[in-house]
């Protein structure tokens, strides 16, 4: 991890992928921030991991499944789907037009 | 001199046919409901909610690559696929990332087979892989309206080695796997549907004449990759595929003539101009993020439970072909065109071993003719029974009229010995034929069909007529 | 009549039909009006539920949910703008087991928006005030549900967890806070925070109430594929088993304490000590490694957790995330994207299971580690937001046990020279709920907490 501090244009590029409008105060902070939170955490470059597997899930389950065609105890009839919506129509959700 | 050679790989993808979805208890493929009327906490990606993975869709994802011959990877996870549209309502897509169901499969056929034009055809599967689906998107107007109905459906994701050159080979490999998709009874794979999606990926490589060897299939290793590729969008018919790749591939072609790289982007496919159009350059380069989905703890499959799904296989409709041809000894032509479809090679085979039709020693390609020319189209609607009986009405007929006499010549007799009659009906008395007819029926032993009769009758005098003109 | 009466008291003059719960609900809401202004613990009341008949385990008793609870048609925000007005169309797991037993939701309790933080101050509704000192901070991010107990506007709460949201507020307000194994109680219907770190659990007065409230959250969910199947206990008749253990002392735990912490813990250890406990030192990987690996895998978690909040199907749109949101957001966003996976997330999850062997390590020679939830007592509000990860750092004993998944409850132990609140931490091996809430019980027979939750409840009388 010989990572320099972050560059605007890694910012941008960060709040690009996650969606993000960000202000110019905000880019600068978050710049700083990250870069400070980046230094902290390199000190797990301290520890050999050479030979060590990652842990994914602390618990120790496998094959966790359902069996297809139960009864769906979860299912929400259309008020309860479309209440939380801001727009909806013809029963759906809507956005503006995708081209 | 410069040559070039197009470079296609496959992204297949089949919306399997379970009751339920991949992560929750939704029923799915509920084509005719109305929108948003089958979701739940999970497949609307409401706060909270969490995914369990069905059993079921598991296991044909298993089945679909055993019978593409691939290693089932005895270890399996699932992965978060991050990226944002308004029809992945979690933000994310749950998928594989490096550690599919499947790897290192291919899939072998006979093109052309039984004919001069025979070849044996490989391409190689570089994975199989589980993920949901995302819902639809209708566009109205001014807006895009959201159905979550399709949210969560069970899509097993086939990819391909950038082992095609030809767009033939693609379609012909398309309907193959489509047939085997069919046969393993996992989903209806209907293209009109949507539930089953092609996604060809093609580049042109330049190669100098020497370079290309006469051996029709190279594997990939042996040259380069080209430094490019465009992946098209959004096919729904193997026709479709083959002309979005043959456009492409001369696109490409006029590009590099010009000295250009083509840019690397997703284009969609415009079936009613027949051609493609560019939808996202590389501009918008993906960056998915994948990471273990902490939700879903990961998989081990035995050896036991990899083999209790392969003993479920049915035979493939290849290796059916080559046993209908070898054992039955059908015409390669005949059996490729029963195998095209499991109900009728079921239909085929009850038929062929019923009782009334192995006892009057009625051959298999005997059957195979009637199957196909006869009641082909209207098969899904009959019995069995009525299958079998109508094979050997059929048959029997047909041997009844070769074993006695010969329609036309018995025809030919009873015209020469009533030329009185004829000549009446010829010189307009349109009922004299009936007595030839009653003449011929009688000859026959009433073994024929009357209509045949007349129209034998009909056209025979017919050239009497013309030969006296002349 | 009713101040400071514990749910298994309540419930005992529900029984008694010396109360009915009707009357018990009508005392909480009283005493929110009375102090909730000056609190702000409870952002939305229940208005829709019914009060339940005095029948299953909780008998129509109040309980308070955080409010990262989806509860069916009550308002669920995660004190977040984004959710503002969004209404859960189903109840998480835990709301629906407590309803099923008949407890009475009586309100949903502020927290650092999405859980994001250690003080309640990340709240878009405000931050909570520490009953204790209103110009402190009362911890976090379960600080609405501490608080709650704490002041006694509900005789119990549920909280949540991902790396000391129940034990740093549980310990900073003066009350009982069990952080359960990860897996032990179903996270269906808790709003995500870190998936692989998330533990819903409970506020109470007492152990016993903490028991009580377990035995019916904790268990196997088949809509939460990481809830284990493992069968529960009767945690009520566990606690009262006096059993001999081990307290494992690791130096690591011990570093940087405030003075009066640090003598309120060598005082608990004695009277461990007393009770007939065994002590021994072990040698624990540092906690600051803990940090890091927390920090890079609760970021990525909450980066891919936020994603879905677009504002199409419910809520608003992401520009209403707050800083903290953001500023999460954007690490994990950097340490999942291409090229730093392998550098970061990847390097911390080995890192984890490193973690996770030290404890089970160690778990072989003792019973608990014990230590604080937290190096300090209370800090004054705005303190936190002086260091872009300052949270993390505060809860440095916490984040080792959550990112290996292990149980650990925090306990009063006394008042620091201010008259804050001191709390101690046992941390048990897997599934050991019963063990470390027995421990807590029988220190909590033998002092009573020094009286810490009476004096907390006096402060606030009808």
């Amino acid at each position: 991890m010989v990572k320099k501090a972050l560059s605007k244009e890694e910012i941008l590029h960060l709040a690009d992928l996650a969606k993000l409008s960000l202000t110019e105060s905000e880019i600068d902070k978050y710049t700083k921030q990250l870069g400070e939170t980046i230094d902290f955490i390199k000190n797990l470059d301290e520890l050999d991991t050479k030979d060590v597997l990652p842990t994914n899930s602390v618990v120790d389950l496998k094959n966790i499944n359902f069996d297809d065609g139960g009864k769906n105890e979860k299912s929400l009839n259309e008020k309860e789907a479309l209440q939380n919506a801001p727009n909806i129509k013809d029963k759906a959700f809507i956005v503006g037009r995708i081209m | 001199m410069k040559q070039y050679k197009p470079v296609i790989g496959l992204e297949i993808h089949v919306e399997l046919k379970t009751e339920s979805g991949m992560f929750c208890q939704c029923k799915i493929n509920q084509f005719t409901s109305l929108p948003n009327s089958h979701v739940c906490p999970v497949c609307l990606g409401l706060p909270g909610a969490l995914p369990v993975p069905n059993k079921k869709a598991i296991e044909w994802t298993i089945k679909i690559a055993q019978a593409l011959n691939c290693t089932i990877n005895k270890h399996t996870k699932f992965d978060r696929k991050h990226y944002s549209y308004p029809d992945l309502p979690k933000g994310y897509q749950i998928s594989q990332y490096d550690e599919p169901i499947a790897i290192n499969g291919h899939l072998d056929f006979e093109a052309n087979y039984g004919t001069n034009k025979n070849e044996s055809k490989s391409f190689r599967i570089h994975r199989v892989h589980l993920e949901e689906d995302t819902g639809k998107l209708i566009h109205k107007g001014d807006d895009t309206l959201i159905d979550f109905n399709r949210s969560g459906t069970p899509l097993v994701e086939i990819v391909t080695e950038p082992d095609f050159s030809s767009s033939t080979d693609v379609k012909m490999f398309l309907e193959e796997l489509h047939t085997i998709i069919r046969y393993l009874d996992v989903s209806d794979a209907d293209m009109e549907k949507g539930t089953m999606r092609m996604e060809p990926n093609i580049s042109v490589r330049v190669t100098s004449n020497d370079q290309i060897s006469n051996s029709k299939q190279e594997p990939i290793s042996k040259f380069q990759l080209p430094n490019y590729k465009v992946e098209v969008k959004n096919i729904n018919s193997f026709n479709f595929v083959k002309r979005a790749i043959d456009y492409e591939v001369k696109r490409h072609i006029e590009l590099l003539e010009q000295g250009k790289t083509p840019p690397q982007e997703t284009r969609g496919w415009d079936s009613d101009h027949n051609k493609t159009y560019s939808q996202r350059t590389k501009e918008a380069a993906h960056d998915y993020r994948y990471f273990p989905d902490p939700d879903i703890p990961p998989f081990e499959f035995s050896d036991e439970y990899i083999e209790s799904i392969r003993k479920t296989l049915v035979e493939l409709p290849h290796t059916k072909m080559y046993r209908y041809i070898e054992i039955l000894k059908l015409k390669p032509m005949d059996a490729y065109i029963l195998t095209r479809d499991k109900n009728t090679t079921k239909k085929f085979e009850i038929a062929i071993s019923n009782n009334l039709i192995t006892k009057n020693n009625i051959s298999p390609q005997t059957v195979a003719n009637i199957f196909i020319n006869k009641i082909g189209k209207q098969l899904p609607s009959k019995t069995d029974k009525a299958i079998v009986e109508e094979i050997f009405s059929l048959h029997k007929l047909k041997q009844d009229l070769s074993n006695f006499l010969n329609p036309e010549e018995v025809c030919e007799k009873v015209i020469q010995n009533n030329p009185n009659v004829v000549s009446d009906y010829k010189n307009g008395k349109q009922n004299a034929i009936m007595f030839l007819v009653g003449q011929v029926m009688r000859e026959m032993k009433g073994k024929a069909d009357a209509s045949v009769v007349i129209a034998k009758l009909k056209s025979q005098i017919s050239k009497i007529h013309l030969k006296s003109q002349n | 009549m009713l101040l400071g009466k514990t749910l298994t008291q309540l419930k005992e003059l529900i029984k008694k039909r010396e109360i009915t719960p009707v009357e018990v609900k009508e005392y909480f809401l009283k005493r929110i009006n009375k102090f909730n202004s000056s609190l702000n613990v409870f952002l939305t009341l229940n208005d829709v539920d019914e009060v339940p008949e005095s029948r299953g385990a909780f008998v129509g008793l109040p309980i308070a949910v955080k409010d990262n609870h989806c509860t069916k048609g009550v308002r669920t925000t995660a004190s977040a703008k984004v959710l503002d007005n969004f209404i859960p169309p189903y109840d998480s797991t835990v709301t629906k087991r407590l309803k099923y037993e008949n407890a009475f939701l009586i309100g949903k309790t502020n927290m650092d928006a999405w859980a994001h933080g250690s003080s309640t101050e990340t709240s878009d509704y405000g931050a909570t005030k520490n009953p204790w000192d209103l110009t402190r901070s009362p911890g976090g991010s379960s600080g609405g549900s501490s608080a709650a107990v704490s002041a006694y506007l509900a005789p119990a709460a549920i909280g949540s967890e991902t790396a000391g949201s129940i034990r740093q507020p549980a310990s900073w307000t003066g009350v009982v806070g069990l952080k359960p194994t990860y897996g032990r109680v179903p996270r269906y219907g808790v709003i995500a925070m870190g998936s692989s770190l998330d533990c819903p659990g409970p506020l109470t007065l007492n152990v016993e109430d903490a028991a009580y409230i377990l035995s019916v959250i904790a268990g196997h969910d088949i809509h939460d594929a990481t809830s284990s199947p493992l069968p529960t206990e009767d945690y009520v008749t566990e606690i009262k088993k006096k059993k001999p253990f081990t307290i494992g002392i690791s130096d690591d735990y011990f570093e940087g304490l405030d003075k009066d912490v640090a003598t309120a813990l060598e005082k608990s250890i004695e009277v461990f000590k007393k009770l007939g406990f065994k002590t021994k030192k072990i040698k624990l990987l540092s906690p600051n490694y803990a940090i890091s690996v927390y920090t890079i895998i609760q970021r990525a978690e909450v980066s891919s957790n936020l994603a879905r909040y677009d504002g199409i199907r419910y809520g608003k749109d992401r520009t209403f995330f707050g800083d903290e949101a953001k500023r999460r957001i954007m690490l994990g966003t950097y340490t999942l994207s291409y090229g730093y996976y392998d550098a970061f997330y990847k390097k911390a999850q080995k890192v984890r299971t490193l973690i996770i062997q030290d404890f089970k390590r160690a778990f072989q020679d003792v019973d608990f580690v014990i230590g604080t939830p937290t190096p300090i007592t209370a800090l004054k509000l705005g303190e936190f937001s002086k260091y872009p990860f300052f949270g993390e750092l505060m809860d440095k004993f916490n984040e080792p046990g959550s990112m290996a998944g292990i149980p650990g409850i925090s306990i009063p132990i006394g008042l620091d020279s201010n008259g804050l609140p001191i709390g101690m931490q046992l941390m048990g091996n897997y599934f050991r709920e019963s063990d470390v809430l027995n421990a807590a019980y029988q220190f909590e027979q033998e002092t009573d907490y020094f009286g810490v939750i009476k004096k907390g409840i006096e402060r606030y009388k009808d």
